[in-house]
Formats: C-alpha cells, sequence, structure tokens
C-alpha cells in the first residue's frame, strides 16, 4: 500500500471498498481501515472548520440565543432589573404600543418602492450585456465598481448633503429646471391654496378617506387584501394546474392587478397626500429632511437613478450565462429587442433577481442605521421615518428596555421568516 | 447485499495546501496580535489607561492629548489612550461597554442611561466621596494645595455629585454654557447697524431686518438669521427658566428649588400647569417666532451644516455652547468676519412677551461638565483617578482649557480671551416646567412639537398627540411613574444585598467588612426611602391606589 504525504493509506485493491456480509472478516477489515482512512481525512477537514464554527455559534447563535431568552424578560441591560415576565412583551407588542405597528406602514411603503427600484439595475444590466464592443463593456464593467470603494455612510452624508434646504444639489436642480414650479403648482392644486378646495378635498375624496370603511377596514386595505389573496391563489392554482392549462389564471391575476394598482392609486391620491397645502415649494428651498410629509418621498428617491453596483454584476453574470444560440434561434423567430427581454433575459435570471429579491426584502425589513443617520433617534419630525428597527434601536438604547427591543427583533424575525418561506415557494424560476 | 464504498479516492491535502497554510498564518497572526495587546495591557512596568469621550469638537482631542503628555512626562511607566467616539453613538457604544464588562478606565457620564440614572452609575462607577476630601497633590504649588480637592473646583464638584445616591461618582472638568454667536459684519451689512441686541424684540426685529435684505439682494433661499447646532430645542431650553420658573412655588413638591418631570406630570395632571397658559403659550409662541427666522425645516439640518452655514456667512446668528467655540472662532478668523458671543436676548418689560419673563436661568447653580467617572472593573483605578487629578488641578484644567478653548473649572485657573463671555452669569433661578417624563413622551415633545415651531403643523396637533400620550395609562406618565419606583426599589434591594453580605462577612471574620462600602449603603437605602415617596406620592397626589394603577406593569415590588 502506498502513503500520501498526508499519512493516509490508500485502501488496497481489488474488492477494496467493498462491504461484503458478516463471515468475510479479511474483506470487512480492509472496508474497515478504508473507511477509516476516509474518516481521519473528514476529521482533519473538520477540525480546520472548527474555528470558524466556534466563531459563528460564539458570535452568531449565541446572541439570537440571548435574544430568544430576553425577549421573555424584563431586561434593562444590566443585572439591577432582569425579570422573567413570560409572554408579557409580546403582548405588548401587539396590544399597547401602536408606533411600532404604525413603523410596518412606511416599510410595506419602502417594499413595494423598493421593488420598483430593482429594475434599474436589471435594464443597466441587460443594456451593458447587449453592448457589442467588448471594451466597452469591460469599461463600463470598472465604471460601475469604482463607486463600491466609496463607503455607505459617506454616501449616505453626501445624498444628506443633497436634500438640504438651502444648500442641496436636488433644491437647485429643481430651481434650474422650472421644476419646483411644477412641485408648488401640483402641492396647490392637490390641497388648494385658498381659492380652491383642492382635489383631495373635494366631497368625493373625503368619502374615500373617512367613509369607506368595511367592518372597521378601510376599503382601500381591503383592496390590497384581496389582491394580494388573488396572487397566491393564482400561485396555489399554478402549482396544482402544474403544466395543464390554469384558465382562471389570467382572471386571478388581471383581478389582483387591477385591485392592487387601484388600491394604491386611491391610497396614493386621496389618504397619503396633505390636505393642507405644505407651502414649502414656492420659496425653493424645500426642507426635504425637515418637513414630515416630504419624508418618505425623500427616503424611497434616496440613491436616484437606483442602479446598484452588486445588483448589476449579479444580474450581468446570470446573462452572460445566456448561449449565444439562444439568440440566434430568437432572431430567426422574429423576435424583437423588447421579445428578447422578456422571453429570453428576464427569465434566464430570475434566480438572480429572486435572491435579490430576498436580500432586499430582509434589507428594508430589518435596516435602520440608513433611518438613524438621516433622521435621528426619533425618526425625524412626526416621527415619519420610524422603521421597525429603528424602533426597536429606540427602545433598546434610548428607553433602556432591552428585553422589549429583543421581542421586536423576534418578532420581526418571524414575519422575515414567513416572508422568506413564501418567497422560496411561490416566486418560481421556471427554466 | 453489498455497499459499493470504491466510489471516492481519499482526497489529498496537497492541493488544497495553500488554503490551510493561509487559514493557519491568519490565526497565528491573530492570536500574536490579541496576546500582545493583552501584554500590553497587563505589564506590570507600565499602566495603560483608557479615557472614552464624545467631544470630537475641534481642540478639545488636542488639547487633551497635550495634558496626557504632561501627565506622562510627570509619571513614567504610565500610558494614557484617549478613545473618541462619535456623539451619536456613544450612547449604544457605552451601553455595549458597560454590560460587557469591557468600559475603558475613565467614562464620559453622559449620553445613556447608564451613566446618568442612579441605579447604573451605582453599578459600574466607583464612589469618590472619601477620595475627594483630601487636597489634590498636583497643586503643592499654589494656593489650593491645602483645600479639599473638591472644593478646588467652581462648582464644588457639583457635577459629579448624585443627589439620590449623595455620593460623588464622578469629576468635572470644565463648565458649559450655550449662547448666540453673533457676525457682527453681515448684521451691520443687512441692518446698517452692528450692534448686538439686547433684548428679544430688538433680535426678532434684526432677523427681519436680515429677511428683507435677503429678499432685496436675491439671498432669500441661501442667507437665514438664525442656524443651531442643536435645533431648536436648545434655544428653548434656555427660555424654559425665564417663562416658566414662577410654577415653581405650585409644582416644586420637595422644596428643592427645582420642578422634576414627576412634579411637573403631577401638576399637568391636578391642572396646575397647562399647555394653554399665557406664560406657557408665550414660550411656546416665542419659540414659533424665533424658528420662523430659521431655515425652512430647520428639523433636517445637522449641527455640521449649520457650522457651516455660519462660517459661510449665511447666517447672523448660530446658537450653540462653549465647546463650539474655538471652531467658530477660528472659522470667523478664516471667513474674515467680526464675531461676538452674547447670552439669549431676553424680551423687555414693555416687549410681547416681557410681562412673563421672572428673570434669567442662574448658571453658577450649573454644575460642571465633561465629567467622567472612574470604572468599577477598571484595573488601574488608582492611577486613573490621579490623572483626574492632574486634570482638575489648576495647572492641568488649565492645559486642558486654554488649548481647548472651553471655560476651566478649577479655582483660579485662567480662561482663553475667547471664553470671557461664556463665564457663568449668577442671576437668575432655577425651577422650569419638564414636559418630558418617560421616554416615550419625550419622543412625543422631540418629533411632535418641532413640526409646531417648524410651522408643518398647528399647536392644538401637538397638544392633542402629547395628551394622548401623557395620559395614557400603559405607555405615559403613570408608567414612567411606575418605572422610577421599580428601578428605585431594585437598587434598594441592591443595598440590602450588599448590606446582608457585609454582615454575613463581619459574622465569618470580624473586622473584614469594608465600613465605607457598609456606610454608603446604609446613607444610600436611608435616601432613597425604599422608593416609598413614589407611592405616597401617588396617592396623595394622584389621589389613586398605585397598584392597581400599576396591575398591568410587572412586576411591582409590594
Amino acid at each position: 500500500m502506498s502513503t500520501t504525504n498526508t499519512g493516509l493509506t490508500r485502501a488496497p485493491a481489488g474488492g477494496a471498498g467493498k462491504i461484503h456480509p458478516p463471515g468475510s472478516t479479511g474483506v470487512a477489515q480492509s472496508a474497515i481501515a478504508g473507511y477509516w482512512q476516509r474518516s481521519k481525512l473528514y476529521l482533519v477537514l473538520m477540525g480546520l472548520m472548527l474555528p470558524s464554527i466556534a466563531g459563528l455559534i460564539l458570535f452568531t447563535y449565541y446572541p439570537q440565543y440571548g435574544a430568544i431568552k430576553y425577549s421573555f424578560f424584563d431586561w434593562d441591560g444590566s443585572e439591577s432589573r432582569e425579570e422573567f415576565i413570560g409572554w408579557k412583551n409580546y403582548t405588548d407588542a401587539f396590544t399597547v404600543d401602536p408606533l411600532f405597528w404604525q413603523s410596518f406602514k412606511l416599510v410595506l411603503i419602502l417594499l413595494a418602492a423598493n421593488v420598483l427600484k430593482m429594475w434599474p439595475s436589471i435594464m443597466a444590466a441587460i443594456v451593458l450585456h447587449r453592448l457589442k464592443s467588448e471594451r466597452f463593456q469591460y469599461i463600463y464593467r470598472v465604471l460601475f465598481v469604482v463607486p463600491m470603494i466609496i463607503p455607505g455612510v459617506v454616501s449616505l452624508l453626501v445624498w444628506k448633503s443633497f436634500y438640504d434646504g438651502n444648500t442641496g444639489a436636488l433644491n437647485a436642480f429643481l430651481n434650474a429646471t422650472g421644476l419646483m414650479s411644477a412641485l408648488d403648482w401640483l402641492d396647490r392644486t392637490m390641497a388648494g391654496d385658498g381659492t380652491s378646495v383642492g382635489l383631495v378635498n373635494t366631497g368625493i375624496a373625503k368619502a374615500v378617506r373617512d367613509q369607506f370603511e368595511i367592518f372597521g377596514i378601510h376599503g382601500i386595505w381591503w383592496m390590497i387584501i384581496i389582491g394580494v389573496l388573488l396572487i397566491i391563489a393564482r400561485m396555489i392554482s399554478g402549482n396544482i394546474k402544474k403544466n395543464r392549462a390554469n384558465p382562471i389564471a389570467p382572471y386571478l391575476s388581471g383581478g389582483a392587478a387591477l385591485m392592487i394598482i387601484v388600491g394604491l392609486a386611491l391610497a396614493l391620491v386621496f389618504c397619503t397626500w396633505p390636505t393642507r397645502p405644505m407651502n414649502v415649494f414656492s420659496m425653493g428651498t424645500t426642507p426635504w429632511l425637515g418637513n414630515p410629509n416630504l419624508i418618505i418621498p425623500s427616503v424611497i428617491f434616496w440613491g436616484f437613478p437606483w442602479v446598484g453596483t452588486v445588483g448589476v454584476l449579479i444580474y450581468l453574470a446570470g446573462l452572460q450565462n445566456i448561449s449565444t444560440d439562444v439568440y440566434e434561434a430568437a432572431e430567426l423567430d422574429g423576435v424583437g429587442s423588447i421579445g428578447k427581454f422578456f422571453q429570453i433575459e428576464l427569465p434566464l435570471i430570475m434566480t438572480q433577481v429572486r435572491i435579490n429579491l430576498i436580500f432586499m426584502t430582509i434589507g428594508t425589513i430589518t435596516d435602520y442605521g440608513f433611518f438613524l443617520l438621516l433622521l435621528g433617534p426619533y425618526g425625524g419630525p412626526g416621527s415619519k421615518g420610524m422603521v421597525p428597527g429603528l424602533y426597536m434601536y429606540s427602545a433598546a438604547f434610548i428607553e433602556q428596555r432591552f428585553g422589549y427591543a429583543c421581542a421586536l427583533g423576534m418578532i420581526l424575525f418571524v414575519i422575515l421568516l414567513s416572508i422568506t418561506i413564501f418567497y422560496q415557494r411561490y416566486v418560481r424560476v421556471d427554466k | 447485499m453489498s455497499i459499493d464504498t470504491r466510489a471516492e479516492k481519499p482526497a489529498r491535502l496537497g492541493g488544497n495546501l495553500l488554503g490551510v497554510t493561509m487559514l493557519v498564518v491568519a490565526f497565528v497572526v491573530s492570536l500574536i496580535v490579541s496576546t500582545v495587546n493583552t501584554l500590553r495591557i497587563e505589564r506590570p512596568n507600565e499602566t495603560i489607561i483608557r479615557i472614552a469621550h464624545w467631544q470630537l469638537e475641534k481642540g478639545y482631542r488636542e488639547a487633551l492629548d497635550i495634558a496626557i503628555k504632561e501627565y506622562q512626562r510627570r509619571n513614567p511607566g504610565v500610558k494614557i489612550e484617549q478613545m473618541g467616539v462619535t456623539e451619536k453613538l456613544y450612547n449604544q457604544w457605552i451601553n455595549t461597554q458597560l454590560i460587557s464588562g469591557t468600559a475603558p478606565d475613565l467614562c464620559e457620564m453622559g449620553q445613556s442611561n447608564m451613566l446618568t440614572k442612579d441605579e447604573y452609575t451605582v453599578k459600574y462607577f466607583i464612589p469618590l466621596s472619601n477620595l475627594i476630601t483630601r487636597p489634590n497633590p498636583y497643586n503643592a504649588n499654589n494656593n489650593l494645595k491645602d483645600t479639599p480637592w473638591k472644593e478646588t473646583l467652581l462648582d464644588g464638584m457639583r457635577g459629579g455629585f448624585r443627589e439620590g445616591l449623595q455620593e460623588y461618582y464622578g469629576v468635572p472638568t470644565t463648565l458649559i454654557s450655550m449662547r448666540l454667536f453673533v457676525n457682527r459684519t453681515l448684521l451691520k451689512q443687512a441692518t446698517g447697524s452692528d450692534a448686538l441686541p439686547e433684548t428679544f424684540g430688538e433680535w426678532m426685529a434684526q432677523c427681519r431686518a436680515i429677511r428683507e435684505y435677503a429678499k432685496k439682494t436675491g439671498q432669500e433661499r441661501s442667507l437665514i438669521p438664525i442656524v443651531s447646532c442643536y435645533g431648536i430645542q436648545s434655544i428653548k431650553g434656555t427660555y424654559e427658566v425665564p417663562f416658566t420658573s414662577s410654577y415653581e412655588r405650585e409644582l416644586d413638591l420637595d422644596l428643592n428649588g427645582d420642578v422634576l418631570p414627576i412634579e411637573t406630570y403631577i401638576g399637568y395632571r391636578k391642572k396646575q400647569v397647562t399647555l394653554q397658559d399665557p406664560s406657557m403659550q408665550a414660550l411656546f409662541r416665542s419659540m414659533k417666532m424665533v424658528g420662523d427666522q430659521m431655515q425652512l425645516g430647520f428639523s433636517g439640518m445637522d449641527r455640521q451644516t449649520a457650522q457651516y452655514t455660519f462660517a459661510n456667512q449665511r447666517a447672523a446668528f448660530l446658537s450653540t455652547g462653549s465647546w463650539d467655540a474655538s471652531g467658530v472662532a477660528q472659522q470667523a478668523e478664516t471667513s474674515g468676519f467680526d464675531l461676538a458671543v452674547i447670552q439669549m436676548p431676553l424680551p423687555a418689560e414693555d416687549e410681547e412677551f416681557g410681562a412673563y419673563i421672572r428673570g434669567r436661568q442662574n448658571e453658577a447653580s450649573s454644575n460642571g461638565a465633561g465629567v467622567y467617572g472612574v470604572y468599577k472593573n477598571s484595573k488601574h483605578a488608582e492611577q486613573a483617578l490621579d490623572f483626574m487629578m492632574f486634570l482638575t488641578s489648576r495647572e492641568g484644567n488649565e492645559i486642558l482649557n486654554q488649548n481647548s478653548e472651553w471655560p476651566p473649572l478649577t479655582i483660579g485657573a485662567k480662561p482663553s480671551k475667547l471664553m470671557e463671555p461664556f463665564q457663568p452669569d449668577p442671576r437668575g433661578y432655577n425651577a422650569r416646567v419638564s414636559l418630558g417624563f418617560g421616554p416615550r413622551v419625550t419622543q412625543v415633545i422631540n418629533a411632535e412639537l418641532v413640526n409646531y415651531f417648524q410651522g408643518f403643523a398647528p399647536f392644538s396637533e401637538f397638544e392633542r398627540i402629547y395628551n394622548e400620550v401623557i395620559l395614557d395609562p400603559r405607555r405615559g406618565g403613570d408608567w414612567a411613574w411606575w418605572n422610577e419606583y421599580d428601578l428605585r426599589r431594585r437598587d434598594v434591594r441592591n443595598k440590602e444585598r450588599v448590606l446582608a453580605q457585609d454582615l454575613a462577612l463581619e459574622l465569618i471574620t470580624p473586622g473584614s467588612r469594608d465600613p465605607n462600602r457598609t456606610r454608603r449603603a446604609v446613607l444610600q437605602q436611608l435616601t432613597r426611602y425604599n422608593g416609598t415617596d413614589y407611592l405616597w406620592l401617588f396617592r396623595t397626589e394622584r389621589e389613586a391606589d398605585p397598584f392597581v394603577a400599576w396591575k398591568d406593569f410587572q412586576p411591582v415590588f409590594p
């Protein structure tokens, strides 16, 4: 038998690796010897992994265990107050604390906005992929990567300066292009200016806003809930029917789209627009982070044109796996550029899209550093920028209620887990 | 049945040797670095002391470095490392350090409940009362050489004193005060005169004139009368005593000359003070007038932007504290404008709000700031304390405060010329109405009141939300009351444990207990009243049974 430089012995030739029925002790012994040699290798490999596993347990799983444990405690971070209170933190979160659930409203808005904000990265990757010149492809790829060296915090602070009322680049741009006047006109048209009541103060708008309730829940929420249920029904029926024709699918999809789009449009126009004019555009010094009605649009607009380097590179990697034969076949069939996008490129990068969707959802729900730096620990004026993560931070470090913050964290975890399972199961990638 | 296991050959590690080597090298390097760092701290012939603070303003770190170098020169073998942590994150950072037991030897006290609330202070920091009654050896060369250390400071070291604990837990190093910085050059340009405003009415008139000037010269968007490093809350803080100290007679239940948030809450519930009272309305309306002269949506302006705006001569008045004076003065010199510093002007008797002004805030009762506490688990507590002695000696305090251009705290220490306007004004009153009782209520005030001051919401909106929260039995004042009582009871329970331990030690080994520790625990236990003052106040002032009102808050000590 020969030995490798690791000291392991090679299995004996002939009959090696075969485990024979009991009774054949010689062959069994050689099989066991072979198994032991492989086990030694695995032991070495496990030994090398052990520090990483230990670190993972110590620095990732142990704190998670601590969070679960302390979510059942009234804990102020020290030994002064560490009392077991059972489910009280959870019941408080659900019954006593409206601010926590209000913070989810902003998250829902941001989730919807961030789904739309994924598209510029996809478009940029498609355009990059279709460039005929490899040299220019390379140049643009490098140009996309260069901004990655800028730390996220620096980028955030630069954007904060963009939003400054007096010296910000955004106001300068809007003033120079006349768009500020357009915003002022919109503000007066929607909310009125003393000479008119404004669109959001008409009888219809008031009826939609104040009287459109069914069983105590606003009608617009009902529309969105129904839309989401129709989407789920569409996905489930798609799973049941598998490859067979699904006659109700178009109706479910269409119904869902109608409910959600109309619901969101009504919400945007009649329910979210302030009923009093903001009067912040006429001077040209709009306080994007200082006016409670402008915080959400500012947060959504942050990062324009929303072409993220990492996203572009991930999609580009997926696109480069598409064989040129597919494109040639498409051209032979007379498929145009848009057809290629919807029928070839988009379906084939859905794996990457799904992964980014999951990470985007997790990031949107858990992020708080962005809001802390941009708006402060209270979420800006009127706490309009309060998100669940920031609220958790505030509960722990400002109110000194670490146990309650752990419970909020566990609730966020359950919500995220449910969403991830939903994505995994129903956001399918059909190759 | 046989199982074919021939499929895999034993894997060879040779191809992976590079990866293994890199992993091993990385671990060895990190082990070496950790060991060296640990040995540095543990090295018997070198003492390393860490001092943490959030004062990242221009000049402070450099000044502290100079003081550190001088101390190290006098004490070879001692090394002091400064740890500056940004103010926004100091709270979070120090909480984590204290909980994990890795806090620096000297921590600046503030920003966090762990550093400001008595119940936590007593847990994490060393009491200093016995140590500060001896003279400071670093004053041996001046007329303070026989004076007890605490008496050598202008505030008698009150900045580090904890009323509830009847103990000193920190050493202050400087004085702070809020002032109004004035760009006289711009003022003259805009109004025709660089006379400094002496009354609130004059100040507002100058601001309106600046607005007019900005409109005439096409600088409407860029020229602002007032900017503030800390928003309008800091300006309001300076006006609260003048407008609301008259409530002292009704609200000061313990007659200590100050109105605590709980006393304000009691008065609010009994309608002894309401948001619609004339003097309260005068305060809010005057602050609204100030807000009108600030940038539209000023809550989005942070400290750096405010300073930048003032330094670039796009604002005539800047509200900030003495800690920014050095930086602002240098910026004024660079930009070439004439800088003045004044106190916030109060309304004159014949002006709109003059009838509600009782008097200015008494700054002589201000306690010292830049307070450093000695961490209980510090391995070099004595050395750390020695450094604080040096820093608060006349010479050390001059080094620190003249180089940082902050007001000195030690008696006889000369301030820099820039600091002369910041010397405390001893005239005035102390009491103020404090509407923020409890973290949730404070959050509402910070988030909603600013909307009114910015002109984005009417006062009635703030009043509605404030009443909703403060009177909410589960989130408002009653919860904050229970929280204070609960913390107090736990603290007393901890003192009882300490006393029980001391008694047990004395029984086992007579003479082994620390009499100072026992004395402190007894004194603190007595002055904490077992929390019964909170119960008594609730029964008499809220006229309700606290244990019925607090039944939903667990646990409650009977």
